[in-house]
């Protein structure tokens, strides 16, 4: 199931958040949102994820129109984690990633022998069946998001979109977090929308990067061809260097006195 | 604790055991009163009642038994449910610990509408005081929301609207007790301002009782949405719920079931507030789980605290808001300091 | 439940070979003391079926007419009481069981299996109260409202204003009625006539001219006044007093210290009550407070000391309000304005 975006503008008022994205997401890829705070990448992802109607344009899942979709026909394929979500309920861990299954769920039945088999396989994926009774409130940051993708792969999505999803994380849970995606998205397969603040991440895990400025998309494609020396001055504002070893990485130049010259 | 959440077998028992302890309760609130009729009575007046013989019981002893204790206690049955399920789906609707069943100003716009009746004589004698008090009600919740959809109707701003409306409401009630009541009338508004569950009639009675039993059925129904609502608005939106709705529907039965409470039994508060957190403590938050539950300790708590407004200054009789806070304020810190220790 | 009673209170009176009581009949009709007798009373009609034995009174007011009509040995509960007792019914008040002294719940009433329930205030016998008329009849027991708290006041369950002042018929038509229901009709006549002729012989001893009064109930802070037309009024009308506050019909508005300073009255009738819910409840805190507090201190009244004092039940429309005159009219005499 594909996720395509023709042209999709948000607006606040008379401000246009988002303006003219294009984005076609297949499955098995995964593609990378970059660009500074206040480029519109949030709001763009709700866009996507059928969480605001679009203002301008179209989101197409599969070639329908999101917004002809009924929520759950929409939520039974498209799953949303965010940055970092906050509760004053004391869930346990089992009760967070069985929420996954709401869409799959009619009002006030229980689990299902589906929803059982659905839930085990989910938390083999993301080895979270030892922590199962535990309350969500005392774990770490990083095991906190673990959940909540486990909980988006309870939905058994074709797309997912992710906000940001691994902001204030160790590195370790960094990239145990995107491995878990990506492997998602090669094996349902699926495809995936990520924002991203990490230009290193991004070129890691992404297929393709879309750069968002002020709401428009500033340039489009694989990373060696997107995040650019050039790309990452004119949007981010900084200096830097990029090399391609064994994988992209990007090296940030500090503003006086680099011991590298230059 | 955390056990009980999985297994369906205990949470069974658990269920059957609170609906064996609210039979063995009102049973129990048969044969406690001021007018020394026991549990010998009770039951020589029930096999009488049975067999269709004599009890040797007066016929104001019988009805003391039969049309006064017992109204009484399914009434607080009726009313404890009611509220503590409001209370529960108010506190997840709204992601507010301290939310309440009056947070929406429902209470304060059915004591000003009931002391208009009483005071005023608004309604010139055609609605009673409950209907004054129902009326009130439903149009302080329609303002509050009116008031909340101005603000952007996010929820914080609902919860806000509400606070704006219970204290505008309160303060019109005073105002009219103060200027228009006189000595023995303020004293009787204000023994129903506090919450009395004293002397029903049938009709009260099963009123709350048919619109408490629908409105926790609505309830349970949403119950996958309520679950829905833990990370927030957005969430819920992304697992399937019509956010919109859900929050109209919910916000609106929740205040259909208190107003009628409220019409019938004035302001009873703690209910909402503290029980909604002993049953989470006890089966979790899975709404599916967790309301049934609360509306079993809501209608076995609120039995036996009428017991208490009954016995305590007896032959007098308390207004059992007044005992519902006097126990409800150490059953909160209790919840309270077992949580923390987790 | 009353309707079975009645009908079978009508064929004993059949087969007693009297003539069938209609429950038509028009008020008065069984003034000489047979029953079942039934009056209309705060737009219901009471009926009773034979001579209560077993008689509950929820106010003092009705209390104390139950009592002065030697009704004691068939009284099972008093309730409500605001003041002491009329020291000449007190013997009589020993032999009665107080259930509380403010209100009783129901089940309480209940308990002692009443067949007459009376009552001063319809919001005693309202919902908040010990219970309503109809939860009552539904028990099988009549109940009797004081006129005095549902004449002349705004039909629907009053407002604590009056549209016509209260006077001493209420409570003798309280009396009468209540000696009807209870079999006693000429001891209520007795009664009826030794009040008026107290209240004569009070307004007889004293010739005022332009005494002006205020009616201080309780409470220092925003004090309870008498209005124009609650049973203070009785005392005015009766002894020839103008109530400074006889502008307003509220019967106890809450009047401010300054205008009360400003109207200035003459005389100054306080309440001496022994309950302890308000502030300035007994005579003594009163006096105390109008002598230091500073803007009453300036007031003629107070500086020359002149000062009634009456008991807080003389001020409710009882027959305590007779005993009142007297005392109003002593206190002229006493301070030598009754010439």
């Amino acid at each position: 199931m594909s996720l395509h975006a023709n042209g999709v503008g948000w607006d606040v008022g008379r401000r246009r958040i988002v303006d003219e994205v294009s984005l076609r997401a297949e499955p098995g890829t995964i593609i990378g949102l970059l660009g500074p705070n206040g480029s519109g990448k949030s709001s763009l992802l709700r866009v996507l994820a059928g969480l605001r109607p679009p203002a301008r344009g179209t989101v197409l899942l599969d070639g329908t129109p999101l917004h002809t979709m009924s929520r759950r026909a929409v939520a039974r394929r498209v799953a949303f984690v965010e940055q970092a979500v906050v509760t004053d309920q004391d869930p346990t861990v089992a009760d967070v990633i069985d929420l996954g299954r709401t869409p799959h769920r009619r009002g006030w039945s229980g689990a299902s022998a589906q929803d059982r088999r659905v839930l085990e396989r989910v938390c083999e994926q993301t080895d979270l069946t030892g922590l199962l009774t535990e309350r969500y409130r005392t774990l770490s940051g990083g095991e906190r998001q673990r959940v909540q993708i486990a909980r988006a792969f309870a939905q058994e999505p074709a797309v997912m979109i992710l906000d940001e999803p691994t902001n204030h994380l160790d590195i370790k849970y960094q990239l145990s977090l995107l491995e878990l995606v990506t492997d998602h998205v090669r094996r349902a397969p699926a495809a995936a929308v990520i924002a991203l603040h990490d230009l290193n991440l991004a070129a890691m895990f992404c297929d393709e990067v879309l750069v968002l400025e002020g709401g428009r998309v500033v340039a489009a494609g694989t990373p060696p061809a997107t995040i650019t020396a050039e790309a990452i001055d004119g949007v981010f504002g900084v200096h830097a260097t990029v090399a391609e070893d064994d994988g992209l990485y990007v090296r940030l130049r500090r503003a006086l006195g680099d011991p590298d010259g230059t | 604790m955390i056990g009980l959440e999985r297994s369906p077998a205990r949470i069974a028992l658990l269920w059957l055991a609170g609906l064996a302890l609210i039979v063995v309760s009102i049973a129990g609130a048969l044969t406690i009163g001021p007018s020394g009729l026991g549990l010998s009575d009770v039951w020589a007046s029930f096999q009488a009642k049975i067999t269709g013989g004599d009890s040797g019981l007066s016929s104001i002893r019988e009805g003391i038994i039969w049309n006064l204790r017992l109204p009484q206690s399914l009434l607080a049955a009726a009313c404890g449910a009611g509220l503590a399920v409001c209370g529960a789906v108010l506190q997840s609707l709204l992601r507010n610990p301290l939310a309440d069943p009056f947070v929406l100003g429902v209470s304060s716009g059915a004591s000003l509408g009931a002391v208009s009746v009483v005071l005023l004589g608004v309604g010139a004698g055609v609605i009673g005081m409950a209907g004054g008090a129902f009326l009130g009600a439903v149009v302080a919740f329609a303002l509050v929301l009116l008031l909340a959809a101005l603000a952007g109707g996010t929820t914080d701003r609902v919860v806000l609207a509400g606070i704006a409306g219970t204290q505008l409401f309160s303060a019109l009630t005073s105002f009219v007790v103060y200027t228009a009541a006189d000595a023995e009338q303020t004293r009787g508004v204000l023994f129903w301002l506090l919450g009395s569950l004293a002397n029903p009639t049938w009709t009260e009675v099963s009123t709350c009782a048919a619109v408490t039993a629908a409105g926790l059925i609505v309830c349970l129904l949403c119950a996958s949405a309520l679950d829905a609502f833990t990370f927030g608005n957005d969430a819920a939106a992304s697992l399937g719920i019509h956010v919109g709705r859900t929050r109209i529907l919910l916000l609106g039965v929740t205040a259909l079931i208190t107003a009628v409470i409220v019409s019938v039994a004035g302001a009873i508060g703690f209910v909402g507030l503290v029980l909604p957190h002993a049953a989470r403590a006890l089966v979790g938050m899975r709404h599916r789980i967790m309301m049934p539950t609360v509306a079993l300790i809501g209608a076995l708590f609120l039995i036996w605290v009428d017991v208490l407004a009954r016995t305590v200054i007896a032959p007098e009789e308390l207004p059992v808001g007044v005992v519902t806070a006097i126990v409800g304020v150490p059953a909160f810190i209790a919840v309270l300091i077992r949580q923390g220790r987790r | 439940m009353i309707r079975r009673l009645a009908l079978a209170g009508c064929a004993a009176l059949l087969l007693a070979g009297c003539s069938a009581t209609d429950d038509d009949t028009p008020v008065g009709a069984s003034a000489d003391g047979s029953f079942p007798t039934s009056v209309e009373n705060c737009g219901e009609k009471v009926i009773v079926d034979a001579a209560p034995q077993r008689i509950v009174s929820l106010n003092q007011g009705t209390t104390e007419v139950l009592l002065s009509l030697g009704l004691a040995d068939r009284m099972v509960g008093t309730a409500t009481w605001t003041d002491p007792v009329l020291d000449s019914l007190a013997a009589d008040n020993e032999k009665v069981k107080r259930l509380a002294d403010n209100a009783p719940s129901f089940e309480a009433v209940l308990a002692e299996e009443p067949d007459f329930v009376t009552a001063s205030f319809s919001s005693t016998l309202g919902k908040g109260g010990v219970a309503t008329r109809k939860q009552f009849a539904d028990f099988g027991v009549p109940t009797y409202l004081a006129p005095s708290d549902c004449e002349g006041k705004v039909a629907n369950g009053g407002d604590g204003a009056r549209d016509q002042p209260v006077t001493l018929d209420a409570v003798y038509k309280e009396i009468d009625q209540i000696a009807q229901l209870t079999g006693v009709p000429d001891k209520g006549t007795a009664l009826v006539d030794d009040l008026k002729a107290k209240v004569t012989a009070a307004r007889d001893s004293v010739h005022v001219k332009d005494v002006s009064v205020l009616y201080w109930f309780a409470n220092s802070e925003s004090p309870y006044m008498a209005g124009c037309c609650g049973a203070p009024g009785i005392i005015d009308r009766e002894l020839g007093l103008h109530n400074v506050f006889d502008d307003t019909t509220d019967e106890w508005p809450q009047i401010n210290w300054e205008v009360v300073a400003d109207r200035n009255p003459d005389v100054l009738v306080i309440g001496d009550l022994t309950r302890k819910s308000q502030t300035a409840e007994t005579a003594e805190a009163k006096i105390a407070f109008l002598e230091s507090n500073p803007v009453t201190r300036e007031m003629d009244a107070v500086k020359n000391k002149r000062y009634i004092e009456v008991t807080g039940a003389e001020m409710n429309p009882s027959l305590r309000t007779v005993y009142g005159i007297q005392t109003v009219a002593d206190g002229l005499k006493k301070l030598g304005l009754a010439d």
